[in-house]
């Protein structure tokens, strides 16, 4: 009495599916599973064994082997509970067998039958439709996420005998859910509770409709958190591919159950400086997605910049070079998408107060060693450099609301240009795998920065003045196109450019 | 303690107390130095020298009062002393080699190292032009405890102290003490009240010291002939420069004390984006100078 179930198993972002053998035969009574498994799934037998008994199924004095394939790749998790005693039920003949057939089963059982959630549904499930196999069954739990995937037939059941019931043709009683919509969710973050800091607000405008990377200088508290939150609030909406990019990346780290189903807002990630090269990467024996991958398509905000490990800092290289990481471990090396907005702040002294000499209290020479400590190839990778100041508490917490601050637009506002000026770019880069400003590299910034010959000059200057790498000619000239974009104009003018020199970011500055 | 040979080095020279040439004003000051190294001159007995004094961390105005009392001086043919600290010290020497006058500079440390390094120009300048002194042996690192020490000789090799720029807690008080001991006159540039960069100095003038607000006031001090009254603080009038109408508009609202962009762009009702490349237009120009990220002051150098 032999029996095979389809099920999948997640490698690193790939999903793969995984056949579950089961054969019921005569001999001395044993269950037994193999195909290079981990403790988990090794496990998966008790509660296979107590959760059938408890479905009032007993397993017979029998040789009970179980064989994962393909058996040369390390299965980790809990997702083949649910497929080894739909295998078991099957080679005992207690299930019609046309049903099994080109479905998949993945799920986690509970001593008592019900069914919990797992990570990693989404691909999974993708894998399943891309694989051609008609139906998936899911736990309850992960069914939006399940059902984000158009195209294939997903059940979510919430216990074996739901299973059993849906296996013999019967209705599943379905329990009410409720399904959030996206656009009734309140956004309680804008950009217009941000005061004054024209400035910032304008270079943190620039970074989003680009995709330029941008870092802030500013003494302690004075917003520089609250403006980079406020960055997902201006950017385009996730499109429905990079919706489920997003997606995929949370639901093999396991976090996207507590989201209700699919992301649709922009990640914002905020790590702690105290984090390791490992939680920051990706990583794990099989590794998991990092803290890079979790901001993919969104924003990646670094507060205290300085004050992170050197060696984490330089992990970011790669990502921001190329939109990607790869993370190489002895089971081998998986590829995580990472590509994302990099916002960072930090002080402009130790102290924190430079200029303001009432309260600095540092040496030039202090000031100089602690912006070294900015490594040139990081540099080399922001884009937009601004300033956060203090500002007043007239200016805040006024009576008269023209004595506060100038309020500014409201996100809504500021997302309409960026999204336009957001398919201009899209526009301008149609089939060269381009998005954004942004991503511009050496040649591609000659092409689509062309300037005429009294900007080129006037750049020149600025090369001379400053005495600018011609990785900082690059910058300043993507940043140029970008503000030259968002002014709806094809030339780049020395205005254009002078702003874009104002957003340099230099040793000592 | 002859030191010609054993340091391998020819440049460096050594006069010890009661051999000629010893510096005559030195003799008189409580705990003379036992002996002076340099490489280049000694200050000359009969010429004035005033010493220039002030804090490491200057404001813009700073450097403009430093740079001009020490270009002032020097052509009158009074030597600049001081210790080629960062900041007032070398500022004011800088002036006065580039007005053809003579510095020299008091180490802390052996005088074959320079300290701190960004100034090795200067420390090169003095070496040719002036004289670079220590009462330390070369090779000695500098260290914090010597610089008080050094201190009194920076106030005793000159006739009078004149401080520049002091926060309420600084280094320069120590220079002024040594000077108050050994019988010098102290002389002060005034500041603001509210300047965190004036509050020592205030402090000193309420102390009895004397207010110096051009350098003739010095000439004075030191009975100088005095010819006719210049202010070399004048600004040139703004609208010499022919610039733009808006990058004078732009211009005109900076000042020695740093503004910020969203303060720039509010008091001249421009965008930040107009008022940030007007702000690279003039500082390429030369006319203003960014010292911290998107903070503005006027440029110094050119006025």
């Amino acid at each position: 009495m032999y029996c095979r179930i389809i099920s999948g198993a997640v490698f690193g972002m790939e999903s793969d599916t995984v056949h579950v053998e089961v054969n019921i035969s005569d001999g001395m009574p044993v269950f037994e599973m193999v195909g290079c498994l981990a403790t988990e799934v090794k496990e998966s037998k008790e509660r296979v064994r107590t959760a059938l008994r408890n479905e009032g199924i007993f397993l017979p004095p029998k040789r009970i082997t179980v064989n994962l394939s393909p058996a040369y790749r390390k299965k980790e998790g809990s997702a083949f509970d649910l497929p080894v005693a739909v295998g078991i039920m099957s080679a005992l003949g207690k299930l019609p067998k046309e049903r099994i057939e080109n479905t998949m089963f993945i799920g986690e059982l509970s001593l008592n039958g019900r069914l919990n959630g797992i990570k990693g549904v989404l691909p999974m499930v993708a894998k399943a439709k891309r694989e051609g196999i008609s139906r998936c069954v899911i736990p309850w739990e992960n069914a939006l996420e399940g059902e984000a995937v158009k195209g294939v037939e997903v059940i979510p059941v919430s216990s074996l005998s739901d299973v059993v019931s849906f296996l013999s043709g019967k209705e599943i009683r379905a329990p009410e859910r409720a399904r959030k919509n996206s656009s009734e969710k309140t956004k309680d973050m804008d950009f217009s509770e941000v005061r004054g800091q024209e400035g910032a607000k304008r270079a943190a405008e620039i970074a989003a409709s680009g995709f330029h990377n941008m870092l802030m200088i500013g003494e302690p508290g004075v917003g520089k958190t609250m403006l980079a939150k406020r960055i997902t609030t201006i950017l385009p909406p996730l499109s429905a591919e990079e919706s489920l990019e997003v997606s995929t990346i949370y639901s093999v780290a396991g976090l996207l159950q507590k989201k209700e189903g699919i992301m649709t807002d922009r990640p914002f990630i905020n790590p702690h400086h105290t984090i390791t090269e490992q939680a920051f990467a990706g990583g794990g024996r099989i590794p998991r997605p990092g803290v890079v991958s979790m901001a993919h398509r969104g924003v990646l905000f670094m507060d205290e910049l300085l004050e992170f490990r050197r060696s984490v800092l330089e992990v970011l290289r790669q990502p921001l070079e190329e939109g990607k990481i790869w993370v190489t471990r002895s089971q081998g090396a998986y590829l995580y998408p990472a590509q994302f907005i990099f916002v960072a702040a930090m002080n402009p002294c130790p102290c924190g107060y430079f200029p303001d000499f009432h309260r600095c209290s540092c040496t030039e020479y202090q000031i100089k060693t602690y912006m070294n400590k900015l490594s040139a190839p990081l540099m080399d990778r922001i884009d937009i450099c601004t300033e956060v100041h203090r500002t007043g508490i007239k200016h805040l917490f006024s009576d008269k609301e023209e004595e506060k601050g100038k309020k500014g637009e409201n996100s809504e506002k500021i997302r309409k240009r960026v999204i336009r000026t957001g398919d201009i770019q899209k526009e301008r880069y149609k089939s060269t795998g381009i998005h954004y400003n942004g991503e511009l590299k050496g040649e591609d910034v000659e092409r689509y920065c062309y300037l005429e010959k009294k900007e080129k000059k006037f750049l020149e200057q600025i090369m001379e003045k400053w005495n600018l790498s011609v990785r900082a000619y690059e910058k300043i000239c993507k940043v140029a196109r970008t503000i030259a974009v968002m002014e709806e104009s094809e030339k780049i003018t020395l205005e254009h450019i002078g702003e874009a020199a104002g957003y340099r970011l230099e040793k000592g500055k | 303690m002859d030191s010609n040979g054993i340091y391998n080095n020819r440049e460096i020279q050594y006069v010890a107390k009661g051999e000629p040439g010893y510096p005559k004003r030195l003799l008189h000051i409580p705990s003379p130095p036992k002996g002076i190294y340099y490489i280049g001159k000694l200050p000359r007995e009969e010429a004035p020298s005033v010493a220039m004094v002030g804090a490491r961390v200057c404001s813009e105005y700073g450097r403009k009062v430093a740079k001009t009392f020490g270009e002032c001086l020097a052509k009158k043919g009074i030597q600049i002393i001081s210790g080629m600290a960062r900041g007032i010290d070398s500022i004011g020497q800088k002036g006065a080699l580039d007005a053809g006058g003579q510095s020299f500079g008091v180490l802390g440390s052996g005088v074959d190292i320079c300290y701190p390094k960004e100034n090795l120009p200067l420390y090169n300048q003095l070496k040719k032009k002036g004289g670079i002194l220590s009462e330390l042996a070369p090779k000695i690192p500098p260290k914090s405890q010597h610089f008080p020490a050094r201190n009194r000789i920076i106030s005793g090799l000159s006739d009078l102290v004149l401080v520049i720029e002091a926060k309420e807690k600084s280094g320069t008080f120590i220079t002024v003490d040594m000077a108050l001991e050994q019988g010098k006159d102290v002389a002060v540039i005034p500041g603001r009240i509210s300047d965190p960069f004036s509050k020592g100095c205030n402090e000193l003038l309420k102390q009895g010291a004397y207010v110096v607000t051009s350098p003739e006031d010095i000439f004075d001090i030191l009975s100088f002939p005095l010819d006719r009254k210049t202010d070399p603080f004048q600004m040139k009038e703004k609208t010499q420069y022919f610039l733009e109408n808006k990058e004078n508009i732009v211009y005109s609202c900076l000042d020695f004390y740093s503004k910020n962009l969203d303060d720039i762009s509010n008091e001249v009702s421009m965008p930040v984006s107009e008022v940030l490349s007007i702000l690279i237009k003039l500082e390429l120009k030369g006319y203003i100078r960014e010292i911290a990220k998107n903070n503005y002051v006027v440029n110094t150098e050119n006025n």
